[in-house]
């Protein structure tokens, strides 16, 4: 009997285990939404968005941001030949990775294929919307920058999807989705008086529209007739869009080349070294830095303290026009380069503010200004020396706080962007003038008390960079040299205007000899065998490596980052770039 | 302590002298057994331990001084019997044969079995190999210990608290864990390293499916299953022990001198067609500082800054940074007391113990305590009903340099690498340098501890006899706390020694906390009917594990000197997280014998898991097994082989051990995003991930067939496995998918697996005369693992395809260094790696014949020039233990290697510096080890030419000049012991003391680059940049009241 009871009772304890089970084992996340549950919300849409802020140029960390990316171009010479694998010719096929990310846009394309379920009113998250529009865009263009054809994909896709094994599409299409995207994130981003401070609006998505499409339309044209031109190309039609977008830009009227100095030999160099641009005219956007949030960065520990592995090179410092208006081949104002003293006097004041000189402040620390700049760091270890001779300025805050870590703004996008925009697409267009000189190059020009650039020029320079083009053109691209010196953009522009007699020259810094009757000054001292010198008596940074009579740059093959090995075999349909 | 030993040797030695001056009496008699006059037997008399041996026809005499005296009969094979025997009366004595190591009884899932029954593949081992040893961690002292039982270090590597990793029987999936599962008294645990080793009676491991599956779900790579000591009915025994130790790391790099360092540096730099580094004004203050470092400054002030002292730069001291911040020895402690006994109607087990374990860093100070305490009460209230308590506690305290400075630094050890030998300690002034980073090791703590709660009631009814109904429960609440204080601290003192502040400032905690609930009920009923022998058990589980997890972090601290929430006033984040699972599994096990000849088993188990989707969630899980023991038979008169057992066994088990919510695509929500947008950091919603919505449980299938003979005389035992291991529908990437895609590859079911290996081992005992008895005990293990199915159809070697053994280390064929022009302009084409080559770098052999050295297409079909040229694996795991006492002393040796393994030093960055020296800029050091580089004065070095730059890279591919053979023997454990003679026990009262010296990891035999530690050549910050592994002498004591 009591046997029986047992056996009952232990019988219950097991079915009752066994029928509960699939409810019992139902156990959902406690802390997370799943794709599913995504109402897009406002808040959700602008949570979505945050994210993609990261991707921005800015400081990070140790960088110097945006100021160290021209060694990738012959603004500036790294102490590392091989800066960009590109340039030097150096690089070569990738197993995989290499650049060729869709991650970023497989998370946006969610958003975009997704977010008309939405219950809120279209004015509440249209901003949003405008925002993930001109996030695919941003993401679009890096990689027809580095790629050039691709496949377009506008829905999420998963591993059945039949688009994984696309076809690339003419870089032509592409870059005309990319400003499809851009004009509807126009139409739907909000004004920047109401666009909260830090996010993307309206005016950021036209001027990088014309950003786009200039370099769409110069590619096309440039590479016209070699494996990297466009069969059917348009280039006109891409100018006329970057026109129209900057202009758009420039017409908000709310804009402006606002000196933040009145003094012209400073007004320039203080815009790169603020700690808030909120109220700043030209500055169409940009990222704030906070020690009481720890959002710093150090990169003032390099600037003025050390250089980073670079210098400024000859080029660049050689493009500078005399303060006549006239190159350094032609003006009477030019006094050579036997001394750096000599160098910079009598030159566009953006030269002293873009390059370190004498007496400039370094560092200053509890108001003792006494850190001032005498030599270049050409004697330090390779992480820290100056390479060139010619040390840069730009970007330097002497009253950083070293100790405290860095909040100097990083700019994203300026103004003075879409006047050079403007100015070189008219031209392109063959519809440049003096009216449209003044409203773009010459607004520049008047910061600096520079002359105004003429319609007609008025010189011929035996330097000009594109003997071919016309002399306006040369200037146009000599003024986007010089104010857009160091901040990333010469790259680019090296690119579509296919100038592969510039990348291939040596790269060179000072005279060697402006610092003979001064090498005891150097801390420490300088030991002359040290710094390598071509047989001018330039500094040639890469005198002892393979680049020593330039980069092996092969016009055939490196306009174009190669597509990872790995993807060509899995898509057999992707071919790989020219020359790879 | 010391004084209380020499007074006992001194009650010793008196005793001898004693013995010696009495009159002796003489006993005789006869011995047999088995039905035959035993030879050999040795005859001990008791009260003086004087002894003999019996002759061929078992006849022995022995003298003894009084009339009557216990004798202690004992002989391998047979029972130990005492005897009262009296002087003049001839004593006849049989002994009872006791099989052998078979007739142990193994703990087994849900049961127990002998070990002659068993038809699975079940390993065995005593607590007392644990004991006595001065680890951590108990897997420390159980590597090597079992086949296939794999242990291997953390990839923290060593220092206080460390973990190890364990693995039963080589790889078992490619994309989840695939650890074993553990069992403690029968309740699932999430890790052994908690528990006590004094507290544990043994440890089986179940390897093979049929072992196994009565666990099904969470089983699939084996199991671990831990018994704790119980009370025994009789006289209470209190036990003490103790052990000191004193360790030191195994092995430690030898930087180079500032001057070395800086010529060396110089060549690299020239070599990448940079200028030299160090100027001749640099190496004049280095050579000047190190003819005299008391006198010359170790840095000048910073030329552009001269307030501040150069930093990483212009210095010119001359440190070893390792040996900086490393001392030599750290101390531990340990110490076990336990209470056990019993009587009719309960019985009990009381155990405490103590650790506590020092680190290596010279100025920090580094701490690692843990308390055991465990409780297991039985009772017996009536005939038919039994029950059980089971209380175990585990707290460990770490006491650690704060964790904030980790995460900038990384680990001492990358820390070290990462400064040159020139980069000053101290600034002239005798401050510590911003370089040093030495504040770190004392300003701030990371303080974490960890406590256990795992209670268990049960109980056993018996109704009927041999029926038994089983439940049990257990509740456990794991609850884990961290704290780290990010202190501002003196950075750097100006030249003027105003001192420079650090910004961070903030206290952060954490709080986790687990509670698991596990139910089982189980019935089973077990029987002998003449011959036939029969059990049959079902039974159910379910498991339900909750876990919490809350963190706070506030900056600006108003007092440094309390660290917490509550004096912070600055900018807080909090975060959290809760995740919860099931299991809930239906289990049976059915097993006959006929006379413990014909042995045959089956086991089942029915399991459902949270972790998949509704419709996937169950599985089930079948084995069975069964054995032929020959010798049992009739027919075998082999007499000295007294066992030979074939088994063989076939099952099937389940794998879910993958992370919760698979099947669902969640959005993470992010916080703080460190993008300032709108005046505040951001949160964030992350993008969706691919799932599998059908994703489902791996099945594990094995195959194994086992051999156990035992030989001359119960002598030798030798157990043999060999086993396959096939893992289906393992959770695998979908597809090798183009990236396209943009987002990670989700796990499917799609891909298998197969592990082959086997275990030996092999066990002699033996006595040789009376006094000294030894066993030696040989294992010997392998395992290989194949890809058999993969979705990879263009076998790209950049993931999984099929055919591939895991390990498998793909690279190119060294030509040599290149010493000539003619060989520079000779070389295949070697652009695929670098535009420009020289003499000093290397040339790859050219295996496909195209002239050009590159990898082809990538794939299985198309490899250029690769080829597998080595196995990462470890292969031939091998141990040899060798146990001998003699009188009152006892030896135990314990040898643990790695019979074959291949370590490709890693390339690039900052990990692969300890076997390059030079990889690229920062990271980059100098070594012993790494000097003899390529230099055309040193044109018959072992690596090639340094650079300073990314061009380093051409010359350190995966190729086979530089794979190391990374096969070791370490001698693990030594250990020699005395124990007090019986006799002066008595007269002190005391059952037993032992005394003994032991050491750890105290030397190892490997041709491995001297930089590395055989078994520690991963870690998270490069390669061989871990905590290093102790070397450990100790000492202490046993006693038994």
């Amino acid at each position: 009997m009591k046997t029986y009871r047992l056996f009952t009772i232990w019988m219950i304890l097991f079915s009752t285990g066994l029928f509960s089970c699939e409810k019992f084992l139902d156990r959902p996340p406690l802390d997370a939404i799943t794709d599913g549950e995504m109402t897009f919300s406002k808040t959700e849409m602008e949570l979505y968005s945050n994210k993609y802020y990261g991707s921005l140029p800015s400081f990070n960390g140790y960088s110097l941001g945006i100021f160290e990316e021209d060694n990738s171009s012959d603004n500036m010479v790294s102490g590392d030949y091989n800066f960009n694998a590109r340039l030097s010719g150096t690089i070569n096929v990738p197993g995989s990775g290499g650049g060729w990310d869709w991650t970023a846009i497989r998370g946006i394309n969610f958003f975009l294929a997704n977010y008309h379920i939405t219950k809120e009113s279209p004015g509440l998250v249209n901003p949003y919307i405008g925002e993930m529009y001109f996030w695919r865009a941003w993401y679009y263009y890096s990689l027809m920058k580095s790629f050039g054809d691709l496949p377009w994909y506008n829905m999420p896709l998963t591993t059945g999807s039949e688009e994984l094994y696309s076809v690339r599409l003419s870089r032509s299409v592409i870059a005309d989705s990319i400003i499809a995207d851009l004009d509807k994130a126009a139409v739907l981003l909000a004004s920047k008086e109401v666009t909260p401070s830090g996010r993307l609006h309206k005016d950021v998505a036209l001027l990088f529209q014309s950003r786009v499409a200039l370099y769409e339309g110069s590619w096309e044209k440039y590479h016209a007739g070699t494996v990297f031109g466009v069969e059917g190309g348009d280039p006109g039609r891409f100018f006329r869009k970057a026109a129209e977008a900057a202009k758009q830009v420039i017409d908000r009227g709310i804009y402006s080349i606002e000196p933040a100095s009145a003094d012209p030999q400073t007004a320039y160099w203080s815009l790169f070294n603020q700690k808030d641009l909120s109220a700043n005219k030209e500055v169409l956007m940009w990222r704030k830095y906070d020690r009481a949030l720890n959002v710093i960065h150090y990169a003032q520990n390099y600037f003025g303290g050390s250089d980073k592995n670079t210098g400024l090179s000859k080029y660049l410092v050689e493009s500078y026009l005399c303060t006549d208006g006239k190159p350094i081949g032609v003006s009477s104002l030019y006094l050579g380069d036997d001394l750096v003293e000599d160098l910079v006097k009598n030159r566009d004041p953006r030269l002293t503010q873009t390059m370190y000189t004498k007496g400039k402040p370094r560092v200053i620390s509890n108001g003792d200004t006494s850190g001032k700049f005498n030599l270049p760091d050409m004697t330090f270890e390779s992480r820290l020396r100056n390479t060139t001779g010619y040390q840069l300025y730009k970007g330097v805050d002497p009253a950083a706080d070293h100790s405290a870590g860095d909040i100097n703004a990083a700019i994203i996008f300026r103004y003075a962007e879409a006047l050079l925009n403007y100015a070189e697409a008219k031209e392109e267009l063959g519809e440049c003038n003096q009216e449209i000189l003044d409203i773009t190059v010459n607004v520049l020009r008047d910061r600096v008390g520079m002359p105004h650039l003429a319609e007609s020029v008025g010189f011929t320079d035996p330097a000009w960079e594109f003997p071919t083009l016309t002399p306006r053109m040369n200037e146009i691209r000599r003024e986007r040299r010089v104010e857009l010196a160091c901040e990333g953009y010469r790259f680019d522009d090296l690119m579509r205007w296919a100038a592969v007699s510039l990348i291939k020259r040596p790269m060179l810094g000072a005279k060697m000899q402006q610092f003979a009757d001064v090498k005891n000054s150097f801390q420490p001292v300088l030991d002359p065998a040290a710094i390598p010198v071509n047989a001018n008596g330039y500094i040639a940074p890469h005198w002892n490596s393979p680049a020593q009579n330039g980069w092996q740059f092969d016009a055939g093959k490196h306009y174009l980052n190669p597509i990872p090995l790995n993807e060509l075999i899995l898509n057999p349909e992707l071919e790989q770039n020219p020359g790879y | 302590m010391p004084k209380l030993s020499s007074c006992l040797w001194q009650v010793a030695l008196f005793c001898i002298v004693c013995n010696a001056t009495a009159q002796n009496r003489i006993f005789r008699g006869k011995v047999t057994g088995s039905g035959k006059d035993l030879a050999g037997v040795t005859v001990t008399v008791k009260s003086t331990g004087a002894g003999t041996s019996t002759d061929d026809t078992g006849v022995f005499a022995v003298a003894a001084p009084k009339n009557s005296d216990t004798l202690i009969f004992s002989i391998v094979g047979y029972a130990e019997v005492h005897r009262t025997a009296t002087a003049g009366v001839f004593l006849t004595v049989e002994l009872a044969a006791m099989n052998n190591a078979m007739e142990e009884v193994v703990i087994v899932g849900y049961g127990t079995q002998k070990r002659i029954n068993l038809t699975g593949a079940v390993a065995q081992i005593d607590g007392r190999v644990l004991a006595n040893r001065p680890v951590s961690n108990i897997g420390q002292a159980l590597q090597g210990a079992i086949g296939n039982l794999n242990i291997t270090p953390s990839s923290e590597g060593g220092g206080p608290g460390a973990g190890v990793n364990f693995n039963i029987r080589g790889a078992t999936s490619l994309s989840s864990g695939g650890s074993p599962f553990y069992i403690v008294d029968g309740v699932p645990v999430e890790g052994i390293s908690k528990l006590n080793p004094a507290d544990i009676q043994s440890i089986s491991v179940l390897k093979d499916a049929a072992a196994s599956a009565i666990y099904g779900a969470r089983a699939a790579y084996g199991v671990v299953l831990v018994t704790t000591k119980t009370g025994k009915t009789g006289k209470p025994v209190i036990s003490y022990g103790n052990i000191f130790g004193f360790s030191r790391a195994t092995q430690i790099p030898n930087q180079v001198n500032s001057l070395e360092f800086a010529e060396a540096y110089n060549i690299a730099s020239v070599n990448a067609g940079q200028s030299p580094m160090f100027s001749q004004e640099h190496i004049n203050r280095i050579k000047a500082y190190m003819a005299d470092p008391v006198n010359t400054p170790s840095n000048i002030p910073n030329p552009n800054n001269p307030d501040f002292w150069s930093y990483a730069t212009l210095d010119n001291d001359n440190v070893d940074w390792i040996r900086t911040y490393f001392k030599p020895g750290a101390e531990n402690q340990k110490h076990d007391l336990s209470v056990s006994g019993g009587g009719d109607k309960t019985s009990y087990y009381v155990g405490a113990g103590y650790f506590k374990e020092g680190g290596l860093l010279r100025y920090g100070n580094e701490k690692y305590e843990r308390i055991n305490l465990t409780s297991n009460l039985h009772f017996t209230p009536l005939k038919w009903l039994r029950g059980d308590l089971r209380t175990r506690f585990s707290r460990d305290n770490r006491n650690v340099p704060s964790p904030t400075h980790d995460g900038d630094i990384g680990n001492w050890m990358h820390l070290s690498t990462t400064r040159f030998p020139n980069w000053a300690l101290k600034d002239p002034n005798g401050h510590w340098a911003a370089t040093s980073n030495m504040l770190r090791q004392w300003e701030g703590r990371g303080l974490s501890n960890n406590n256990v709660v795992n209670l268990t009631g049960a109980i056993e009814i018996e109704p009927v006899k041999n029926w038994k109904i089983n439940v049990d429960y257990t509740y456990r609440n794991t609850v884990f706390k961290s704290s780290a204080h990010a202190k501002p601290f003196i950075w750097e003192y100006t030249v003027s020694e105003v001192p420079v502040m650090t910004s961070n400032n903030a206290y952060s905690t954490e709080m986790s906390q687990l509670n698991y609930n596990s139910l089982n009920a189980y019935t089973s009923y077990g029987n002998q009917l003449g011959k036939h022998a029969f059990s049959a058990l079902v039974g159910q589980q379910a498991e339900l594990s909750k876990y919490t997890y809350l963190f706070g972090m506030k900056r600006d601290l108003i007092s440094q000197n309390l660290p917490s929430l509550g004096v912070a006033t600055g900018d807080q984040t909090t975060n959290g997280s809760l995740t919860h699972w099931a299991n809930t599994g239906t289990f049976m096990r059915v097993n006959y014998n006929f006379d413990e000849r014909y042995l045959i088993e089956f086991n089942a188990r029915y399991d459902g898991s949270s972790k998949f989707p509704e419709g996937k969630r169950f599985g089930f899980f079948p084995s069975v097994s069964a054995g032929y023991n020959i010798a049992k038979e009739s027919f075998w008169n082999i007499r000295d082989i007294s066992q030979l057992k074939l088994r063989g066994s076939y099952g099937s088990l389940g794998n879910q051990d993958v992370a919760n919510y698979l099947y669902l695509s969640t959005i993470g929500i992010g916080t703080k995003y460190g993008y300032i947008l709108n005046g505040v950091l951001p949160n964030y919603l992350a993008a969706p991930g691919l799932v599998s919505a059908n994703l489902t449980w791996e099945t594990a299938r094995t195959v194994d067939l086992g051999l156990d003979i035992t030989l001359l005389s119960n002598r030798l035992d030798v157990s043999f496995d060999w086993y396959t291991r096939t893992t289906s529908n393992m959770f695998g990437p979908a597809n090798a998918l183009p990236a396209t895609l943009g987002a990670n590859i989700p796990l499917q079911n799609n891909a298998d697996l197969r592990t082959r290996g086997f275990e030996l081992s092999l066990g002699w005992r033996d006595h040789v005369g009376h006094d000294f008895t030894y066993n030696v005990n040989l294992i010997l293990s392998d395992n290989r693992a194949k890809v058999i199915r993969y979705n990879n159809p263009t076998k790209i070697l950049s993931t999984y395809f099929e055919g591939y053994t895991l390990g498998d280390i793909w690279g190119y064929t060294t030509e040599g260094i290149m010493q000539t022009d003619e060989q520079v302009s000779k070389m295949a084409d070697q652009s695929y790696f670098w535009g420009s080559w020289s003499k000093g770098d290397i040339a790859y052999r050219d295996l496909n014949g195209d002239n050009k050295i590159n990898n082809g297409k990538n794939t299985v079909d198309d490899h250029g020039d690769l080829s597998v040229i080595g196995n990462s694996l470890p292969r031939y795991n091998y141990s040899l233990r060798l146990d001998a006492s003699w009188k009152g002393f006892d030896l135990n040796v314990f040898f643990q290697g790695v019979g074959r393994r291949d370590f490709s030093p890693p390339s690039g960055g900052n990990s692969g510096v300890f076997f390059w020296g030079f990889t690229r800029g920062f990271g980059s050091n100098m070594y012993k080890e790494t000097s003899d580089f390529w230099t055309p004065d040193n044109t018959n070095a072992y690596l090639p030419k340094p650079y300073n730059s990314a061009e380093v890279s051409k010359n350190q591919v995966t190729q086979t000049r530089y794979l190391q053979n990374a096969s070791y023997l370490r001698l693990k454990n030594i250990q020699l012991g005395y124990s007090i003679p019986a006799a002066v026990m008595q007269r002190i009262g005391l059952q037993r003391i032992r005394l003994f010296l032991s050491g750890e990891n105290l030397f190892t035999i490997t041709p491995l680059q001297k930089n590395f530690d055989p078994e520690l050549t991963a870690g998270g910050w490069g390669a061989g940049k871990v905590y290093p592994l102790y070397k450990i002498v100790s000492f202490g004591i046993n006693v038994d009241f």
